[in-house]
């Protein structure tokens, strides 16, 4: 079986086809040079997962699968349904359409079952103040079957709260309370992880920690994680695949660096002078082409083997090129292109 | 079943683990003990060295001229009542050599009417007890285990009657304490003597006691199941505390005045059939309202109200 690991990796080339909504078990995966993996069962999916209050659906027929080792993040601006989302798969919520399986077991038909496998945080982590940390994790885990006590100590460690585990919560500061949230949902070896949102309030220090927490889990023991979030570059870096989810629709499923590369017209950026020369000259030459003048060269949108051909052209008249950069978009750029801006659903 | 009281645990840690809980053992502490001072600075049964005896027969010869002249007057029926039976037992008390002084016992009864403290605070406990999780948010980690959302609430339900009964036990024992300190511990054994159709009957003093207590916890069940389902269904703890207490002062008084005005659907009120005790010794609210019947309408009531909490607590969304 293939680690996930590798999909991150530079070297791996992997294409994945027809990652959403696939209704087979296993789903092929294409390595490079075209050896055929079967992914493994995913452990969460989400089938036409809709809600509806009054005659406003704001969740719309959700389909998605999250797999072992695999960190899914679920992208959305405010109001996108995101929380909603959740709120359903982890049974808070009256589901109005479809269904949620875990590890293959229907949400619907047999809640507690399919919960067990389950760990989550839904919007803050809001634990009983009046008690002790230990007394939380305590609480939580007098409600799952088969662990053994010494499983909270070892969960303390895990997210680093030896120290203060034995003081009151409303002690605690907001990224200490993250950390007892992460504990008591890591309690019962779960197999997958449910976030909504969890990096917020964090400092850039806690989220740094708490997205390599997140990827060691995974990589390691096999974690599925669901998190969704607003940050977009957080999502970036901790991300295998992301959905994005928008006025209750999800839009897009792809991995991070399709999201990225997704395009086959680079936005290459030319550092050239004199400028207005080279821009009217590239207007005659090449009116077909996408080209935009910026404070320090010109931005043309162009095919990868198209790069060589126009730098050509450009030496040849004299016009001298400082650089050549490939202007990468992030996945803000996409997010914003797809969401269409900040306009809150 | 492990699992069960694994939940019965978290929900009294919940519970104990509350300064606020603490408090109201406090509270009751506090007023038992100023009760009992009380009742000794102002104790009408100051025999003032004399023996009892002369004090109950010159008490019998007032008894016996007042009466005497209520009857003469024709009205005044429960007065009169009154009057005959302090008559009777005084009498009783004479003949049998039973003494009246004031003991650890009598103190334990008056102590019964702190009950009303104890439904206060059930309330307030049940109430917090499923709000609570709203409002703290905690409901959200709550509910996603694997444990059923109706075991969660029975766990709730079962917890904050373990208060209750708790609570009454310590103001059981503490009473008796108080009385034995404020009082003497008295003669343990003597029995409780009972008015009966005109006749005195000599009581088991620890039953009778009991009894007392039983009684007044059947507006403590009511109220307290009342706070919960309101807490469920409103998942507001302030609504839930301010309308079971609202209700539990008002009620009664709202009853005796309906039935004052012979308004006879008054008997299906909650708070006319609440107290049982006229039916054993004194008249019901209303003509015709039997026992049976006041334990049929407590028994509706109460399925009425757990069946309510139990059907939105398991339905509704959360949305905290
Ligand atoms: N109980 C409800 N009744 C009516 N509308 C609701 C209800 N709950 C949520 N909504 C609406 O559903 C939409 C999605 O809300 P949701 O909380 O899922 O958004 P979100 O993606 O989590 O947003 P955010 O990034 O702000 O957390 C919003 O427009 C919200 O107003
Ligand atoms: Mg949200």
């Amino acid at each position: 079986m293939l680690k996930f690991e590798g999909a991150r990796s530079e070297k791996n080339c992997i294409t994945i086809s027809s990652l959403v909504g696939t209704k087979k078990s296993h789903s092929e995966l294409k390595v490079g040079n075209g050896v055929k993996i079967l992914r493994k069962d995913p452990v969460l999916r989400v089938q036409g997962l809709t809600k509806q209050i009054g005659a406003k659906k704001i969740v719309d027929k959700v389909s998605f699968e999250v797999y072992p080792g695999e960190i899914f993040g679920f992208l959305g601006p405010n109001g996108a349904g995101k929380t909603t989302t959740i709120r359903m798969i982890v049974g808070l919520s009256a589901i109005s359409e479809g269904d949620v399986w875990i590890k293959g077991v229907s949400l619907k038909k047999n809640f507690e079952q399919a919960i067990a496998h389950v760990g989550g945080i839904v919007e803050n982590p809001e634990l009983y103040k009046f008690l002790t940390g230990y007394q939380n994790l305590l609480h939580f885990w007098r409600m799952c079957k088969g662990v053994s006590k010494e499983r909270i100590d070892e969960v303390v460690r895990i997210v680093g709260l030896e120290k203060r585990i034995h003081e009151k919560v409303k002690t605690y500061s907001l990224g200490m309370r993250q950390r007892l949230g992460l504990a008591q949902a890591l309690l019962h070896s779960p197999s997958i992880l449910i976030l909504d949102e969890p990096t917020n309030g964090l400092d850039p220090a806690g989220i740094r920690e708490f997205r390599d927490l997140l990827k060691k889990l995974a990589a390691e023991t096999g974690l599925a994680v669901f998190v969704s979030s607003h940050i977009l570059s957080e999502m970036e870096l901790m991300c295998d695949r992301i959905g994005i989810i928008q006025q209750g629709k999800l839009i897009e499923v792809k991995e991070v660096r399709d999201f990225v590369d997704a395009e086959e017209e680079h936005a290459v950026l030319f550092l050239i002078d004199p400028l207005p020369e080279a821009d009217s000259y590239l207007k005659k030459m090449f009116p077909d082409y996408q080209l935009t003048v910026t404070e320090d060269g010109i931005l043309a949108k162009i095919k990868r083997e198209q790069i060589p051909d126009l730098n050509a052209m450009l030496v040849t008249h004299g016009i001298r090129v400082y650089g050549i950069q490939k202007a990468t978009k992030t996945l803000e750029d996409r997010f914003l292109e797809i969401t269409g801006g900040g306009q809150i659903a | 079943m492990l699992s069960f009281v694994k939940l019965l645990q978290n929900e009294s840690m919940k519970i104990y683990r509350r300064i606020g809980t603490w408090v109201m053992i406090g509270i009751l502490l506090v007023v038992t003990l100023l009760f009992g001072i009380l009742l000794k600075i102002d104790s009408p049964n100051d025999f003032e060295g004399k023996d009892w005896r002369t004090v109950l027969e010159e008490e019998n010869k007032s008894y016996e001229k007042e009466l005497a002249k209520v009857e003469e007057e024709g009205n005044a029926r429960l007065y009169q009542d009154f009057l005959k039976e302090s008559y009777a037992i005084n009498q009783y008390r004479l003949d049998h050599n039973i003494s009246p002084e004031d003991s650890a016992w009598e103190f334990v009864h008056n102590a019964a009417s702190l009950i009303s403290l104890i439904t206060l605070f059930t309330i307030i406990v049940g109430a917090i007890s499923v709000a609570g999780e709203f409002s703290w948010g905690t409901v959200k980690l709550l509910l996603i285990r694997p444990v059923s959302r109706s075991k969660i609430l029975l766990s709730k339900y079962i917890a904050t009657f373990q208060f209750a009964l708790t609570m009454l036990v310590i103001l059981f024992l503490f009473s008796f304490l108080i009385g034995a300190l404020l009082f003497g511990l008295g003669d343990v054994t003597k029995p409780y003597l009972a008015y009966e159709n005109g006749q005195v009957v000599e009581k088991n003093m620890f039953l009778h006691t009991l009894s007392l207590f039983g009684f007044q916890c059947i507006d403590l069940l009511m109220m307290a199941t009342f706070a919960f389902m309101i807490s469920a269904v409103f998942r507001s703890s302030s609504l839930a505390i301010g309308l079971a207490i609202f209700l539990m002062f008002t009620g009664v008084q709202l009853v005796s005045i309906l039935a004052a005005m012979d308004i006879t659907w008054v008997k299906y009120l909650l708070f006319a059939n609440t107290d049982l005790t006229p039916y054993f010794d004194g008249t019901p609210w209303i003509e015709g309202m039997t026992l049976s019947f006041s334990i049929t309408m407590l028994v509706i009531y109460f399925v009425l109200f757990n069946v309510t909490s139990w059907l939105i607590f398991n339905k509704r969304d959360v949305s905290v």
